[in-house]
């Protein structure tokens, strides 16, 4: 938007773009990798991509980052006020999620669940596992794109050394709190993680020790979340018949699912 | 310009592979991948530093008291945020272990403030030079230091009982505490040595770089584990050509390319050892089952 007096309606989409498109490339070689290594190479590849920006002066100044970020303006009216911006972050969260539930309940969305249960049994069917988690990983960074384009123009700035690997951490912590592979359990992990800290101010220097405590303890003790796995999945095999009738894939993967019977 | 890169190289290399020790062992043994290490590493280096600047013991004597201190670190890690998931999927305690590395990075931040602190002079440095190539006292420790604590360990693994029940439970933990040895103590041992490894690390690079603060753990954590990598995690000696061969190469690196791109170096190796070769240069290949 700086650089190129782009509107930043047309800077959304492309911000998404190209980080969608990042993470099909980081993707593709790492596919074939397992949870943990997995992890570790995109915390490496986090730290590769802050190094070059940070270096990289001419596109991103550097450390001083990139101030005077112009506010959006919609049909002439210019954002300017706090309430416009939780206005405008409200509305693109709200279709967002709208989105994702979409594709999670999509035919698309049942072979994901398949492969996420058993990789074996998904390439039994004809599902091959590593496309499935290429799209699924480029999917989740199209949506940090959105994120990433919305934080700018809320902030007005940005740097490489916004997005240090504890930006990343607070966000897998969101996850972790909420339930992963539940959309609901991120929302409701962002939010308890962001109204959190305003409310245990007197805290506040604690804050960082607090959080690394909550992850382990939830690890421990309840590693699907608040709003984990466990809920959303009775949720969702008690309402067999509206799936059922997808497309043929999804169909078949759906019997498939019942048939590995975890959980 | 050449050999005095290697010497670098080298010297940062035997401090990388001494804390990848810590990370192949707990890998080996527990199939897990202990993100915390590098947090341990640091918080080795910070015990050093307060019981030498702090409580005036002597250089020696702090050495091994923080080692002690390190390594019950490491046994309470183990203790509360994993053992509970030995048998978990193996990304629940990878996440459990990136909440240890927060929690003990910012503990320590709050203990001993953000700032960098400085290493009180323990040891006269003297530099010494042979042709081209100068080297100070404190490379030369590093340098002895690593490899007498590896060969030890060399020896304790392949020549003593306990060693053979640590190699027999990172074979398999059941069957090996079917055979009658206690497991929990094995991993135990496994935490404590390597922590304690990660200690005298810790205040060796403090020494070295005379630098220690907070966030060090993560980089320099990161780094030992793509040494770890790219030896081939889970194998001992794998540890410590990882190490020595990604200190070297970072060194030459940002000799000969661009200083600032010295992390990108290691970071790029590790992505592409995993991708091209997972296994590491000395690591055994898992087969999956179906």
């Amino acid at each position: 938007m700086v650089n190129y007096e782009l509107s930043f309606w047309l800077a959304l989409p492309a911000a998404a773009i190209v980080s969608g498109f990042f993470g099909f490339l980081l993707g593709t070689p790492v596919m074939r990798l397992k949870g943990d290594y997995l992890g570790i190479v995109t915390l490496g590849f986090g730290e590769i991509v802050r190094l070059i920006f940070v270096n990289w002066i001419d596109l991103t100044n550097g450390p001083m980052g990139i101030p005077a970020i112009p506010s959006p303006s919609v049909g002439g009216y210019t954002l300017t006020s706090n309430s416009d911006f939780y206005y405008l972050v409200l509305v693109i969260t709200v279709v967002s999620v709208f989105i994702i539930r979409r594709i999670v309940q999509s035919g698309f969305g049942l072979n994901l669940l398949t492969v996420r249960e058993d990789e074996i049994a998904a390439e039994s069917i004809g599902i091959r596992p590593t496309r499935y988690k290429l799209l699924a990983f480029t999917i989740g960074a199209l949506f940090a794109g959105v994120a990433g384009a919305l934080f700018a123009v809320t902030a007005m700035f940005v740097s490489p050394d916004s997005f240090q690997y504890v930006e990343s951490v607070n966000i897998l912590a969101m996850v972790v709190l909420g339930g992963t592979g539940s959309i609901a359990g991120s929302v409701l992990g962002a939010t308890i993680l962001t109204v959190a800290p305003e409310i245990l101010r007197f805290i506040s220097d604690y804050r960082m020790i607090l959080l690394g405590l909550v992850i382990v303890l939830m690890m421990v003790y309840k590693p699907s979340g608040f709003w984990g796995e466990s809920k959303r999945k009775r949720n969702f095999f008690g309402k067999t018949g509206g799936y059922q009738d997808g497309n043929l894939t999804a169909g078949g993967s759906y019997g498939q699912v019942r048939g590995t019977g975890r959980g | 310009m050449f050999s005095q890169q290697i010497v670098n190289g080298l010297t940062i290399g035997m401090i990388y592979a001494l804390i990848a020790i810590g990370y192949t062992m707990v890998y080996g043994i527990l199939k897990i991948v202990n993100f915390a290490h590098g947090d341990i590493f640091m918080m080795g280096s910070f015990f050093g530093l307060i019981l030498i600047r702090n409580a005036g013991l002597p250089f020696v004597a702090a050495f091994a008291a923080a080692a002690v201190l390190t390594a019950l670190l490491g046994i309470i890690v183990e203790r509360f945020a994993y053992r509970r998931l030995r048998f978990a999927d193996r990304i629940v305690p990878l996440i459990s272990a990136m909440g240890v590395s927060i929690f003990l990075a910012n503990l320590a931040q709050k203990l001993w403030g953000s700032e960098v602190h400085t290493f009180p002079q323990v040891i006269q440095i003297k530099t010494y030079s042979i042709g081209s190539v100068t080297f100070s006292t404190i490379q030369i420790l590093i340098v002895t230091l690593s490899i007498i604590a590896m060969i030890a360990l060399h020896l304790f693994v392949h020549k003593t009982k306990i060693g053979t029940a640590m190699r027999a439970t990172s074979i398999s933990i059941t069957n090996a505490s079917l055979m009658g040895i206690n497991t929990n103590f094995i991993i135990m041992l496994t935490f404590a040595i390597g922590s304690a490894l990660a200690a005298a690390a810790g205040i060796l690079v403090g020494i070295y770089y005379d630098a220690v603060y907070p966030t060090m753990g993560y980089t320099a954590g990161l780094k030992a584990f793509t040494a770890a990598v790219l030896g081939g995690i889970g194998s001992i000696p794998g540890a410590m050509v990882g190490g020595l061969l990604l200190g070297v190469t970072e060194n030459l690196g940002s000799a000969y390319i661009a200083s600032k791109f010295q992390d990108i170096i290691a970071f790029a190796i590790l992505i592409l050892v995993l991708i091209v070769r997972p296994t590491g240069i000395l690591g055994k290949k898992e087969i999956k089952k179906v």
